[in-house]
């Protein structure tokens, strides 16, 4: 009988240019930006039309409904302008990295690799670029990067700053209220990088567990699952993004 | 009539961030438990002396977690309110 050959917590590194190793989850977030390159060169050549069909007619849909959506969430529309390009690339790059991650060939194509004790190991060239969690904690490092360069620019150095630093000579329960609100902004990153390093990660085990027992057919109702959550995740990545830019960018009263 | 698609709007809004706190309300307790509890075992570890470090994080872990989740919930309920003129 087969042997069941788990994924690892951590990417493998796939090879090394000088010191750096390229993990198998950096190639396949380098294949995502190309899609998505792809995407926007094709267009880009096709020019804008005032009567969309094809690409554009899809495209104008997606972000047209994306803008609504976001818009009904940050309640102003001015602000969700300057919030919308952000949100929208994390939620395009997380969704595609996701389905991307389910084509054939992703975490079963790879190169077998002496690994100390467990012997020969076999290292896909290709895995879901979130079943990594220095991936997820990147991206998570940049929304909240973002929450607080929204917030100094829009409330400027004080009416920010001075929603966490405040003078305990003269409110001690506003200076204690201002760290606890200084510690949400660590859960924030936490909140971000494990959720979606959970659910990817829990995913793949999901589809190799069940593939190993039952090859055929019976995996295609997960894979089903897995579209699902692929879009809800970088659904609640965008959104929870945009509810914090929005908390960032409020002022206390 | 436009004053109320703006409320309409607002309280929209207000649905929504009150989703976003309750996504993250788990997250916001176990940081302060991390954060104050971790400390209080590593510097019991430090101290040798176990475990008065440890209950005291785990109270101060306890206020700054209810006090975070009062905090936000303060937050949603006054970005609900309509401006004073």
């Amino acid at each position: 009988m087969a042997q069941f050959i788990p994924p690892t917590l951590a990417s493998e590194p796939v090879f090394h240019i000088g010191e750096f190793a390229v993990r198998n989850t950096h190639i396949t977030s380098v294949f995502t930006l190309c899609v998505l390159l792809v995407i926007a060169l094709i267009l880009r050549k096709k020019q804008y039309q005032l009567i969309p069909s094809g690409v554009q007619n899809f495209m104008e849909i997606l972000i047209g409904g994306l803008f609504d959506f976001f818009d009904q969430i940050v309640g102003d529309t001015e602000k969700t302008k300057k919030f919308f390009p952000l949100v929208t690339t994390i939620f395009l790059f997380v969704i595609v990295s996701n389905w991307m991650g389910l084509l054939p060939g992703f975490g079963s194509i790879g190169v077998w690799e002496e690994m100390g004790e467990e012997g020969m190991v076999l290292v896909p060239i290709l895995r879901s670029t979130f079943a990594d969690v220095n991936m997820t904690f990147a991206l998570a490092l940049i929304s909240v990067t973002a929450c607080q360069v929204f917030g100094f620019s829009m409330l400027g150095m004080k009416g920010y700053g001075g929603k966490f630093f405040i003078n305990p000579l003269k409110n001690p329960v506003g200076s204690f209220v201002g760290l606890l609100e200084l510690m949400s902004e660590g859960s924030k990153m936490i909140s971000f990088s494990f959720r979606l390093f959970g659910n990817v990660f829990a995913g793949e085990v999901l589809l190799l567990v069940i593939t190993f027992l039952v090859p055929y057919v019976a995996p295609l109702p997960f894979y089903g699952l897995e579209i699902f959550v692929g879009f809800i995740q970088a659904l609640v990545f965008a959104f929870l993004t945009l509810v914090f830019l929005k908390i960032a960018t409020t002022a206390h009263h | 009539m436009a004053k109320n698609s703006e409320d309409v709007k607002k309280q929209d809004a207000k649905m929504w961030s009150a989703y976003g706190l309750a996504l993250n309300l788990g997250f916001m307790i176990v940081t302060p438990i991390l954060v104050f509890g971790g400390g209080g075992v590593l510097l019991d570890r430090y101290l040798n002396s176990f475990p008065i470090f440890i209950f005291v994080g785990f109270i101060l872990s306890m206020v700054a977690a209810l006090g975070i989740v009062y905090v936000k919930m303060k937050d949603i309920v006054v970005m609900g309110k309509p401006k004073k003129k």
